[in-house]
């Protein structure tokens, strides 16, 4: 990986679009050109104005200048990575792995080509084939963090799976972030016709290190094929993360997609799918665990463009200390998209009395003949179940734990079988640990 | 087969127009002399002038809201904002002008009057004309007048609680309403007492252009109960009309009051309504919320629950027709511990109408044991139609319960098989269907009621299948 000159400026207002290595194809220069005119001319979106920042004001501090600006080289490997690794399913089962962070691409990662290679490295063998995913799924305007994440990505991984195939194993990502950088991971799925895949991401970052990271995923799911897309973030108590994950589904295809937040400082995290084909199926299904004074951000979109397709998902927050959550969900049915089944599920545990749970999901309905509906429930442990433990000799303390564990068991059975589900359920359970290590599971009310 | 949608104006019963009969007419648009002009007719204190052009002021200050439904048809300018159509108000039906008893017959006043009514006030071209209270309410001490009489001869009540449930910057309507306020009603009950039957009110718009500014204010005193209903119809124009009224209720104590209303306005009125109550300790308070009419309703009836124990109800029904946009829904605020509330919304789409729930759910931190539950139902009939439901929840209190619940379908074709092998039209069973899709809310509805939404909803079933 060749080194970069000079960091090009990163402000409020502006920024620089930075090349590949090897310098862009035309067509993504074109798109670097757009996102940054969107990023010029698009105002921040600012609390007081905006619906979907109403109950998330810390857009208005946040100055991408303060952070450091990545220079080239990736030799070497942080503390950090080298746990995140480590952790299970530490590979096992695992058909490539790729490892980033601000930097880009570490040169430690094992790509599987022609599935699995690196952004950079994908985007030069295939341009004509990313050219339809990168750009074309989210616009480069789409948002701020899209447009910023278009205009400086560096590191990610472009994954194709051809016609009929299903690789064995999963892939592995990597993506980290430190020394108070920003880093832009960008992650091209493209799955052709009857293919299938399991991709799992995680987001990680060191404890007590105020960075950003700020990753895009474009997923193009072609006729009939299938993709398990597993998210863990588990990112440092100082990080930020402004994430975007967005899908095209197509005719028949289908996308499963699990997501288990557990670090970061403040998470703005939007997961959009598209119902492009008749037929097309999307299961999302995720949980969210908060203590100290974390702020999670999700929204998430279903757009029912096609007809005759299914959408559903189920969205498990507990909230303990002082942190917040904030979900809003929008089921939209555009005009024609009869035959839509579509289902939201929010379901909010409060853990302490200073803990807050907002919630928000809404329907857009224009077709008629469809079978919409959304559920939101908010409350604390109920009594009744802390009684049962406690009368059979379970301490309070440990009891609350256990309902915890419960109250997630259907997101962590979510994930497929075998490592990917044992992993992930100990990663639930060490967060929990510590909120057993913090006093935040001691609870507030007093023994029934 | 396809059968040509019948419009609800050819076969609206209410569609009909008296001709332009008034006494004073103030001039179009909105000043600081047309509030004045009011304020002086009216006789009223220097305190309610005031009161209007410091709202004004902010009502020329305010932008227009950037959410909700579509306001841009709206032309402030190009509306009467005060008519009154008598010099003085009747006392007995057979003080009051002809034309206009004409149209209260037409209405059915006198039946109800015998019936079942303890007293009427009969709002026309925003003063109230007819006015009349039992004898056994005025024993009891309760009062029932319209707001300006309310003014006149009871100012120390009405300027304790006037404006403190909604003050005049609540947002740009409220403020338009507490400028140019007329009518509307005044009632008061005293400790203890239970007003066991309905008190009603009729409004009407008839001119060309005319603006309808009524405000309500309803205190209920500890331990009292009272039960208002609000029924109101208008013709048919050409011209928008605009409806933007401001309901303001305090339950004491362990009071309850039910605020009923049927909103029919023809299809080319803005209704833009604040309507707001304060519970405290242990009250009940209850809006029965029914909106069929108008080109345009936006209309968020509330709730703050200030008192441990109180409790919120929101019972509503919207129906929009072709080109009508119900943007309607609830707002339940739980400041204080132990309070519970019910939001039930049911909202039906035909045409190219479109229905919106838009609801506020919040809980403080203090608040504690609270239960609270939101149902919203929409059905959607025709292809063309919409709906769309924004619940807002808030929840800042960890000993809670909070369960929300949409559901957005069509009418079930299982359903209408079993009707129609029975022998009954589609065009009948759909009806039958969505009468029985409302009935949780026809229910707590006054028999009258009952029969004329039923018989409105079969109205606008006819021409919905072809």
């Amino acid at each position: 990986m060749t080194e970069i000159a000079a960091p090009a400026p990163l402000t409020r207002e502006e920024a620089a679009p930075v090349a590949l290595p090897g310098g862009d194809p035309a067509w993504l220069a074109a798109i670097r050109q757009a996102a940054a005119a969107a990023y010029r001319e698009a105002p921040w979106p600012s609390s007081a104005r905006d619906e979907d920042w109403h109950r998330t004001p810390q857009i208005e501090r946040l100055d991408p200048a303060s952070f450091a600006v990545a220079v080239g080289g990736g030799k070497d490997l942080p503390e950090y990575l080298r746990l995140a690794l480590a952790r299970p399913p530490a590979g096992a089962g695992a058909l490539a792995t790729l490892v980033s962070d601000q930097r880009g691409n570490l040169e430690l990662g094992t790509s599987a080509p022609p599935v699995v290679l690196e952004l950079e490295a994908g985007i030069e063998a295939e341009p004509e084939l990313w050219r339809s995913v990168l750009g074309t799924v989210a616009a480069p305007g789409l948002r701020k963090w899209v447009s910023l994440n278009t205009i400086r990505a560096r590191g990610g991984a472009c994954i194709h799976v051809g016609r009929g195939q299903s690789p064995d194993g999963y892939v592995r990502l990597v993506h980290g972030v430190d020394q108070g950088s920003i880093s832009f991971p960008r992650v091209l799925i493209k799955l052709e016709e009857g293919s299938s895949l399991t991709v799992l991401e995680e987001w990680v970052s060191p404890e007590r290190d105020a960075s950003v990271l700020a990753p895009v995923v474009e997923v193009e799911l072609a006729r009939g094929s299938h993709l398990t897309h597993l998210v863990r973030q588990t990112c440092g108590d100082r990080t930020i993360v402004q994430s975007t994950v967005r899908v095209n589904v197509g005719q028949e295809a289908r996308y499963d997609g699990r997501w288990i937040m557990l670090g970061s400082a403040w998470l703005k995290s939007h997961l959009e799918v598209l119902m492009l084909g008749e037929g097309s199926d999307a299961r999302l299904v995720g949980l969210c665990l908060g203590d100290g004074k974390q702020h999670f951000d999700v929204q998430t979109l279903q757009d029912h463009i096609a007809r005759g397709a299914v959408s559903d998902l189920l969205y498990r927050v507990a909230v303990a200390g002082q942190s917040r959550s904030v979900y809003a969900g929008l089921i939209r049915v555009e005009e024609g998209a009869q035959k839509t089944n579509a289902y939201v599920q929010n379901r909010n545990l409060l853990l302490s009395p200073v803990a807050k749970a907002d919630s928000n999901p809404t329907l857009e309905i224009l077709a008629n003949d469809v079978r919409c509906t959304h559920g939101s429930t908010a409350g604390r442990i109920d009594d009744n179940h802390l009684f049962y433990c406690q009368s059979r000799g379970i301490g309070r303390e440990q009891a609350r734990r256990l309902i915890v564990e419960g109250f997630f068991a259907d997101v962590i059975d979510s994930f497929p079988e075998g490592d990917l589900r044992e992993s992930t359920g100990r990663l639930v359970l060490s967060g929990l640990e510590r909120l057993v290590r913090s006093g935040a599971l001691v609870g507030s009310t007093p023994d029934p | 087969m396809a059968v040509a949608a019948k419009d609800l104006t050819k076969d609206y019963k209410y569609g009909f127009n008296d001709g332009d009969e008034f006494v004073f007419r103030s001039e179009r648009g909105l000043s600081p002399e047309v509030v004045a002009d009011i304020s002086r007719r009216k006789g009223e204190p220097s305190w309610m002038l005031e009161f209007r052009l410091k709202a004004l002021e902010h009502f020329r200050q305010r932008p227009m809201p950037t959410w909700g439904a579509d306001l841009s048809g709206i032309d402030f300018d190009d509306i009467y904002y005060y008519v009154r159509p008598a010099e003085e108000q009747g006392r007995t039906w057979d003080e009051v002008p002809e034309g206009i008893k004409r149209t209260f017959d037409r209405l059915g006043i006198p039946d109800a009057e015998r019936k079942f009514l303890a007293g009427v006030s009969a709002q026309y071209e925003s003063e109230v004309v007819y006015h009349s209270i039992r004898a056994d309410l005025e024993s009891q001490g309760v009062l029932f007048a319209d707001c300006d009489t309310g003014l006149r001869e009871h100012p120390e009540i009405f300027r304790k609680y006037f404006g403190t449930v909604i003050p005049p910057n609540d947002n740009k309507f409220a403020a338009l309403n507490s400028a140019v306020w007329s009518g509307g009603s005044f009632v008061y009950v005293p400790r203890g007492v239970r007003v066991e039957i309905p008190l009603q009110a009729y409004f009407r718009i008839n001119i060309e252009s005319m603006g309808q500014f009524e405000r309500t204010l309803i205190i209920a005193e500890e331990g009292s109960f009272v039960h208002y209903i609000e029924g109101c119809t208008a013709p048919t124009y050409s011209k928008d009309s605009l409806h933007s009224a401001v309901v303001e209720i305090i339950a004491m104590p362990h009071a309850h009051v039910r605020y009923t209303t049927i909103q029919n306005w023809s299809n080319n009125v803005y209704n833009l309504v604040t309507k707001r109550a304060i519970a405290k300790e242990h009250a009940v308070v209850e809006w029965i919320d029914g909106n069929l009419g108008s080109k345009v309703t936006m209309k968020y009836p509330s709730i703050y629950l200030m008192g441990e124990g109180a409790h919120g109800e929101v019972l509503s029904v919207a129906f929009a027709g072709d080109g009508q946009h119900q943007d309607a829904g609830a707002k339940v605020i739980h400041v204080a511990p132990n309070t519970t509330s019910t939001i039930v919304s049911k909202s039906v789409s035909k045409g190219t109408g479109r229905t919106s729930y838009r609801g506020h759910l919040k809980v403080y931190p203090k608040a504690y044991g609270v239960r609270s539950s939101v149902r919203c139902d929409a059905l959607l009939l025709d292809e063309k139609a919409r709906s769309d439901t924004y619940p807002y929840m808030d929840v800042e209190a960890e000993d809670v319960q909070i369960g929300h619940e949409a559901s957005v379908s069509k009418v079930g074709d299982e359903q209408l098989f079993y009707l129609q092998s029975r022998g009954i039209s589609e065009a009948e069973a759909t009806a039958m269907i969505v009468n029985g899709f409302i009935e949780p809310f026809v229910k707590e509805l006054p028999m009258e009621y009952a029969l004329e939404l039923n018989r409105l909803i079969t109205l606008q079933m006819e021409g919905s299948v072809g």
